[in-house]
């Protein structure tokens, strides 16, 4: 008993002296790729998540890496990972930051973000998918000059103050490492021969730096990353001074210029091309896209070798491959026999008898197989529910009625004894929502993440997202499919239930009051709405 | 379909636990040794159930009660790793505390809620039938 106590007060002791100190931050650039923009945010966030309490677990050696969750992390309300996270621009004079709408298409693929250590950054970089790569900026500036001044001001080791803020690479830098610099220009192509010239201007800064070129194997690399308008009629000029004909060719509308240096870059794209659908042996009409679906392990928060996920839409289980392949043991269920054994999409007959349709793709990365696929029905769920919850995280894509009908086993009709086939009904989609939220509920660990897609029209209402008192809306980025389909990357998580049984009134209260979605929303009657087939409607299907 | 899974399923109508299961063919696929997963999981594992499971499928005797400290009884915690994780029922049958049978064929068991001896359907319902009209 003593010595238990004498143990809180010492912790209580460390966590008082960390909180005296200042956490220390560094600031990085962030630079995200063109694609899935409604996502970039979610996941980022989600993966710093995810780092942190990888590195937490690693041990508390490391500055400032007490665990992550949201319950425990004082902040702003919006922003309790306290990562400051803000785009590029905001910090440009006003006359840089916005021309005329349609000017910002890849504008916001730069953001600036506080994150605790380079490792972290390094880390944060590998494991996200929409992020191209991490930089600490050394200089950043409305045109080359202003930039080239910043980098100078940054590197100019007049004040010593101005050297200790310096981070480990820069001080690296400033004592002779080995370096590379090359460009990268968004918004308009750059040539071989430009590049030397756009070095050239950024030589007061580089001259600063004591140690040698090494192209090949270089300690740092540097990068000058260049943001700019787009200019109508540019590629047209540019083709024409290639071919030797010299026309003046536009001087390039520059919203921004960085000089940085590099911490970390993404692998996303070496998976994202091993695990590319069309050298799938077995897929389907609504196979996830093997990208999103790991951006959705991301987001779901899937930890190597720890978490437990669940698809319970699992079809030809192309999210459970990502998730494998992210380290999470998974288990995956569907109602319909044809996507689990394999036959019936791209297979006339059933395949060998030793490997499932499903479990033939493991079988082709070499992934361990999945720790179990079963047919069952959602809506009369086989899976028992502990008191604490068993699930690290569900990741699905429920069927909204158009490449997939939303049905259910028809427990009428079907005679246990006598009928050989199974009869179906369908569902609303609103059902469906009803049914996957309540299996979370019960199933999830605390803290553990419900990801799902909601596929719906283009007049979606934040107001009309499912609710429930056992869960927090974490986000829902979008994703859009054609003019008049979108699709929302829904992530809710599982509120602790120790919290929620004290927040609670009374015993009575204890009880999680039942998910909240509204019968008719943007997401309802999607077969209807957008293949024209008012026959599918499902306004008559009772519940 | 792994030991592991079979612990957390139950009859989908009645929700009755547990699920006997009657092996007939049991396949070992030994994978990394990871104790961390297991000390992860362990709590939300019915220990009864699965000491029984263990028992039908000869894999040996797990103590009465679940190790708590991972440091010692590094034998049960492996033993453990073996039955939760490298063991997969291909073939078998579960049965529910009242008696109905729910097939695993090809190591994907049906838990549809159907009672009767169920064979998979030889016609498969498209999805034009279910779409009535």
């Amino acid at each position: 008993m003593h010595g238990l106590r004498q143990r809180r007060r010492r912790r209580r002791v460390r966590r008082s002296a960390r909180a005296s100190v200042p956490a220390r931050v560094m600031r990085v650039l962030l630079v995200f790729r063109g694609v899935f923009p409604g996502l970039r945010i979610d996941e980022f966030r989600a993966v710093v998540q995810l780092v942190r309490a990888e590195l937490a677990a690693e041990g508390p050696t490391e500055l400032g890496t007490e665990a992550p969750s949201a319950g425990t992390v004082a902040g702003h309300k919006d922003d309790p990972l306290h990562l400051g996270l803000t785009t590029s621009v905001q910090s440009l004079p006003p006359s840089a930051q916005f021309r005329t709408p349609g000017d910002s298409l890849h504008g916001d693929v730069f953001y600036f973000c506080e994150l605790r250590s380079e490792r972290e950054a390094r880390l944060v970089a590998q494991r996200a998918f929409l992020l191209k790569a991490v930089y600490e900026v050394i200089g950043h500036g409305n045109s080359y000059e202003s930039a080239c001044d910043a980098a100078v001001r940054t590197v100019s080791s007049d004040s010593a103050r101005q050297a200790a803020s310096w981070s480990d690479g820069m001080q690296e830098l400033m004592k002779g490492a080995s370096f590379r610099i090359d460009v990268q220009a968004f918004g308009r192509s750059v040539k071989q021969e430009q590049k030397a010239g756009l070095m050239a201007r950024f030589a007061p800064v580089l001259l600063q730096f004591p140690g040698k070129v090494n192209l090949k194997s270089p300690q740092h690399r540097l990068m000058i990353l260049e943001d700019a308008f787009p200019v109508a009629g540019h590629q047209q000029h540019s083709q024409l001074a290639l071919n030797g004909e010299h026309l003046s060719v536009p001087e390039p509308d520059i919203r921004q210029v960085f000089l940085a240096r590099l911490i970390g870059e993404t692998q996303g794209g070496i998976l994202s091309k091993k695990f590319r659908l069309p050298d799938r042996q077995y897929v389907g009409t609504t196979s996830m896209d093997a990208e999103l679906a790991f951006i959705m392990a991301n987001v779901a928060l899937v930890r190597p070798g720890r978490s437990l996920i669940l698809d319970p839409f699992c079809g030809t289980g192309s999210i459970l491959i990502s998730a494998v392949a992210s380290g999470a043991h998974c288990i995956g269920a569907d109602i319909d026999p044809r996507v689990l054994r394999g036959y019936g999409y791209n297979q006339p007959e059933p395949q060998s008898h030793t490997s499932s349709g499903i479990l033939s793709n493991f079988e082709q990365y070499g992934l361990e197989r999945p720790a179990g696929i079963l047919r069952g029905d959602l809506v009369h769920s086989y899976w028992q529910s502990p008191c604490g919850g068993w699930l690290d995280a569900i990741i699905t894509d429920p069927p909204y009625g158009i490449r997939e009908s939303i049905r259910t086993v028809d427990v009428e009709k079907t005679n246990d004894l006598q009928c050989k086939h199974v009869q179906h009904r369908r569902l609303r989609a609103s059902d469906t929502l009803r049914v996957l939220i309540e299996f979370a509920a019960d199933s999830l660990v605390d803290n553990g993440r419900l990801v799902f897609w909601l596929a719906c029209t283009a007049d979606f209402v934040p107001e009309e997202l499912p609710q429930h008192t056992a869960f927090r809306m974490v986000s829902y980025g979008e994703q859009q499919l054609t003019m008049r389909m979108h699709r929302r990357l829904v992530v809710m998580e599982r509120l602790p239930r120790a919290r929620l049984r004290a927040e609670s009134s009374g015993p009575q209260d204890t009880r999680v009051q039942g998910a909240q979605v509204p019968d008719s929303g943007s997401f309802s009657n999607l077969s209807a709405k957008i293949l024209r087939q008012p026959w599918r409607c499902e306004t008559r299907l009772v519940p | 379909m792994r030991l592991l899974t079979h612990n957390f399923m139950c009859s989908p109508r009645t929700k009755a636990y547990p699920l006997r299961l009657v092996p007939a063919e049991i396949e070992m696929i030994e994978s990394a040794y990871n104790p961390g997963f297991v000390q992860h999981v362990l709590p939300r594992i019915e220990w009864e159930p699965l000491r029984a499971t263990a028992l039908a499928c000869g894999l040996g005797e797990l103590p009465p009660s679940p190790p708590q400290d991972p440091n010692v009884d590094e034998d049960v915690w492996r033993l453990l790793h073996r039955i939760l994780l490298d063991t997969h029922v291909k073939e078998g049958i579960l049965v529910s505390p009242s008696g109905a049978e729910y097939t695993i064929h090809n190591s994907i068991p049906n838990m549809l809620p159907k009672t009767a001896a169920d064979a998979e359907p030889k016609h498969v319902p498209q999805a034009t039938d279910i779409m009535d009209e």
